[in-house]
């Protein structure tokens, strides 16, 4: 009976001509988003490869010597995620790389992207799987479900069905699963013609891992239309009209994509990093100390060049250093301030649902500002590496003076021993293994599987108390 | 014509009675009041930064020609709350031979992390709420008296299809006229009250306009909604379609565009203009470093001596010889320094114009969007869309030649770019200086300033334009409007 029930329901949302929109609008969305990707992900490939190998052989060229190495500033980048075909979301937008030498590691708001964005042009929200999933077919789980009860009440067919002996929670569940069924095959169409299109025009190959991660991804997203399909079923068996359903459904539609706006409105004024004038004033006053102290210097003489560090020298060594570490305070505060900020927005923003499987997505597939802390994060570890690897040269070299300064003149007084550039530490990004992935969003996860679990059965609660007459 | 008014305050009605007028209209007011608040602290922030901008800008301390800096501050436009426009931001800029004037941002650095989310503002409202709004609501006025049998009655008090129709959109149109009144009326509200207005006629006029421009806008969707409605037979139906429409028109379509012509359509990279850059300045540094290695002489003899990028800016009291040892070296590397910026100039332009060209095809396949007709007019009109970015751009490159022209008038490129003292007055030993020459030139603290009264003053003052997009949207209304009256001639009672 179950059975029949759940085909009799698939065999009617198939006869519906808003199915076949629902299927060929998914279908062909998914296609144009894997063309899109290709195009796009070819593109950041190469620039990662071109700036990485430049990079390297700049250094290369350009540091014959310990103190070459000292001065040289090169750059780490964060290559393109493999899985950015889930989430998208203006990621040219984003800086990817960070410019490091011995002395300074720089933040990531200050460095020019490596990728091409029009600041003239109007935003836009990328065509990715979550886009698709969490804007098109949340819409249309809306749209399938909104009517299931209260459309066959004002036609009479849901008391014919009832009065064949079915309790009602297995009706409630066979609706729930053919909605269901109906609206996730499209996308598993979707996912499975963006792969092979993937597989064969892209030199992007996704290992086991990112397999699990996909599949991880499906569970969430299956997770996710279940929600948008038990809204549409509560807000039928709440209202006796299918047009007051409706209305109800596309109402907490519309709250739920633009809630997040909300806490980014006002994020900047919760937490707020200094402007550009606070800091040039911090500067200044920073100078103005320096230039009439009598501990620190920021005169040069062309006398020093090739001779042991005299006092004078030592004095402006300490000056350079006081501007150093207020660069590098200040790098940090700001990044802790983003941070701060950043947190703030989206954990704010997951009071929406739509938000959350956003959210989920971005570290499934570690793009967007999941990627950015990582990178942030991995970077610093690996500064500290690169500066103690150039400290333990610096120790084993007796003629090196350890006086250093970011200056282009002061190579003569460090050390002029050849380095293998070959084993210099270099930068690489490595992804978060899988279980750390799920670690990150296990609430959001749990979250999501409770409120489902709750959903169910007030729906189901509901549609014992429904009045069928 | 009395039977429409009737029609019209029936309908008027039964839509503002309706769960989901009120529904939607509180959450519409809600979300503009809560952007208003924090549109407006930001607004007064940036006018805040602006006025003391202003005034340092207004500080002159210079000595010499080459010390000059002049800072250009634009004023912030209040009518980014209404469209925020492009993302480029034009804070204030630097005059001086030294840069070009791109612009730079005062504000806070902005959080990259956070780039993805939508930057809203009135517009974005009503092209997202008030266009949903008017889709809930019409979608089902026709189809709902086909489905009540309602239609038979109302046909039967003589009233034509066309009459029905007219009605119907009247009707609609005060309706949403409500919510958009309320926008309005908030937004202006709120902003007249902040002390830091002073041309209150304009912003009451560009309020008027865009009212009219986001008028015109909701009354397309009205129009496609009410034809939709007048072809089906329930409301469901109807109400399915309409919104299959909406999401199409505003969100699938116009992204799409946006999505596959920001690949499709290249443009150059920020890193790869900034690479050229360094080229030409690399380039531009190699002269200078070789000049001063080889021409310059190398017992020069300096009291106080200031340089930018290896020029001389300031120097003190000084010997004849090194007062035009540096004449010789500014005559030779200030015209060639000028000659690279224009190379400079012309990369930055090519960057620009292949950032224009990428809009230009986004804007080919929107033209008929009314969603993108109307984000670009209010964008137009509210003066934060790519053209005044251009006249800006535009305005400040003619100043800095003003201010270039004004330099050289002063003869601010021979000795006077680097010194106050004058020919007449150099001596070819230090010691025949006297002790009030001494005092005045040989301390930074006693040299007096430049004096800069006749120095060109910049007002930027934006220029108002009737966008082209504005048109189209007239036009589309009045060419749906018969489309309209094509398919209103089918309303059948069945």
């Amino acid at each position: 009976m179950v059975k029949q029930i759940i085909f009799k329901e698939i065999s009617i949302l198939f006869k519906q001509q808003i199915t076949f929109i629902y299927w060929a609008l998914i279908i062909i969305t998914f296609a144009i988003s894997a063309v899109a990707f290709l195009y796009k992900n070819e593109y950041y490939i190469k620039q990662y490869s071109q700036k990485t190998m430049e990079n390297f052989q700049t250094t290369q060229e350009k540091c014959s010597s310990f103190s070459d190495v000292i001065f040289h500033t090169q750059f780490a980048l964060s290559p393109p995620s493999s899985l950015s075909f889930l989430i998208d979301n203006n990621e040219e937008k984003l800086p990817n790389a960070i410019t490091y030498n011995y002395f300074v590691k720089g933040s990531l708001p200050y460095f020019a992207s490596f990728r091409k964005r029009n600041d003239f042009s109007l935003s836009y929200s990328p065509l990715d799987w979550t886009f698709v999933i969490a804007i098109i077919v949340s819409f249309f789980c809306l749209l399938f479900s909104y009517s299931s009860f209260s459309g066959e009440k004002v036609t009479g067919t849901l008391r014919l069905t009832l009065s064949n002996n079915i309790a009602r929670w297995k009706l409630f569940m066979c609706k729930y699963t053919a909605i269901l069924y109906v609206v996730f095959i499209p996308i598993l169409f979707g996912m499975i013609i963006s792969l092979i299109i993937f597989n064969t025009y892209s030199t992007l190959k996704l290992d086991i891992k990112e397999f699990y991660l996909l599949l991880l991804f499906l569970i969430v997203t299956m997770l996710f239309v279940s929600f948008n399909v038990l809204i549409g079923l509560i807000s039928s068996v709440s209202f006796s009209k299918p047009i007051l359903s409706l209305n109800f459904c596309i109402i907490v539609y519309v709250l739920f994509l633009a809630y997040p706006h909300i806490p980014y409105l006002f994020s900047k004024f919760m937490i707020s990093p200094p402007t550009v004038e606070e800091i040039v004033s911090q500067q200044r006053d920073l100078l103005d100390k320096v230039q009439n102290s009598e501990e620190y210097s920021l005169a040069w003489s062309d006398d020093w060049i090739g001779n042991p560090p005299n006092e004078e020298l030592k004095k402006r060594i300490e000056g350079q250093r006081l501007f150093m570490n207020f660069h590098t305070d200040l790098v940090n505060e700001l990044n802790s301030d983003f941070k701060q900020q950043t947190l703030f927005t989206i954990n704010a923003s997951k009071f929406s649902p739509y938000f959350l499987y956003q959210d989920i997505t971005h570290k499934i597939a570690d793009n967007n500002y999941c990627r950015l802390f990582h990178f942030e994060e991995q970077m610093t570890s690996f500064f500290s590496i690169y500066v103690d690897y150039l400290n333990d040269i610096d120790r084993k070299d007796p003629d090196s003076y350890h006086c250093i300064w970011p200056e282009g003149s002061a190579k003569y007084f460090m050390s002029s021993k050849k380095i293998i550039i070959e084993e210099l530490p270099f930068f690489k990004y490595s992804r978060p293994d899988i279980k750390d992935t799920i670690f990150s969003f296990k609430f959001e996860l749990l979250f999501l599987v409770v409120i489902n679990s709750i959903m169910l059965l007030i729906g189901i609660h509901l549609f014992n108390w429904y009045n069928i007459r | 014509m009395k039977i429409v008014q009737v029609l019209v305050k029936q309908e008027f009605l039964h839509q503002i009675h309706s769960f989901r007028f009120i529904l939607l209209f509180v959450v519409t007011i809600m979300i503009t009041v809560l952007l208003m608040i924090a549109n407006i602290i930001d607004f007064k922030n940036k006018f805040e930064r602006y006025e003391e901008d202003y005034i340092y800008s207004m500080q002159n301390n210079w000595k010499t020609y080459g010390e000059i800096a002049k800072t250009v501050v634009i004023k912030p436009n209040i009518f980014e709350i209404y469209s925020k426009g492009i993302d480029k931001v034009c804070d204030r800029t630097v005059i001086s031979w030294r840069n070009l004037p791109e612009f730079q941002e005062s504000a806070q650095i902005k959080n990259q992390y956070l780039d993805f989310f939508t930057k809203y503002d009135i517009s974005k409202i009503i092209e997202f709420f008030l266009s949903l709004l008017t889709f809930l609501l019409v979608a089902d006025v026709i189809s709902r008296e086909r489905e009540w049998n309602t239609l038979g009655l109302i046909y039967s008090n003589r009233v034509s299809a066309m009459q029905l129709f007219i009605s119907k959109y009247i009707a609609c149109i005060i309706t949403i006229i409500i919510p958009l009144i309320s926008i309005f009326l908030i937004s202006t509200i709120a902003i007249l009250f902040q002390p830091f207005i002073d041309d209150l006629n304009t912003i009451l006029l560009k309020s008027f306009v865009l009212f009219f421009t986001s008028l015109f806008f909701i009354s397309i969707y009205i129009f496609i909604t009410l034809s939709i409605s007048s072809i089906f037979n329930s409301s469901s139906g109807s109400i399915i379609t309409s919104l299959l429409v909406w999401i199409l028109l505003v969100i699938i379509y116009p992204n799409s565009v946006r999505y596959i012509v920001s690949f499709s359509v290249p443009i150059q990279s920020e890193e790869q203009l900034q690479l050229q850059i360094q080229q030409i300045e690399t380039s531009r540094m190699k002269i200078i470093v070789d000049y001063n290695k080889e021409e310059l002489p190398s017992n020069l003899m300096h009291s106080i001596y200031k340089r930018d990028y290896g020029i001389p800016t300031l120097v003190g009291l000084t010997t004849t010889k090194t007062i035009l040892a540096h004449e010789k070296q500014v005559e030779y590397l200030i015209p060639m320094w000028l000659e690279k910026q224009k190379e400079i100039q012309n990369l930055s332009e090519s960057y620009r114009s292949s950032m224009k060209n990428q809009n230009k095809c986004i804007s080919q396949f929107l033209v008929i969007n009314p969603n993108y007709l109307f984000i670009k007019a209010s964008s137009v009109f509210s003066n934060t869309d790519i053209s005044n970015y251009e006249k800006l751009i535009e305005y400040v490159y003619q100043y800095r030649n003003q201010f270039l022209q004004y330099i050289n008038s002063k003869d601010g490129f021979g000795i006077k770019f680097f010194t106050p003292l004058n020919k007449e007055d150099l001596k070819d030993k230090y010691s025949d200086y006297n002790e009030d020459m001494r005092n005045t030139y040989a301390n930074i603290d006693n040299i007096p300033n430049l004096n800069l009264d006749d120095l060109p003053d910049s007002k930027f003052q934006p220029r108002n334009n009737i966008p082209f997009e504005f048109f189209i949207l007239v036009l589309l209304n009045v060419l749906l409007f018969f489309i309209a009256m094509i398919l209103v001639r089918k309303i059948s009672i069945n």
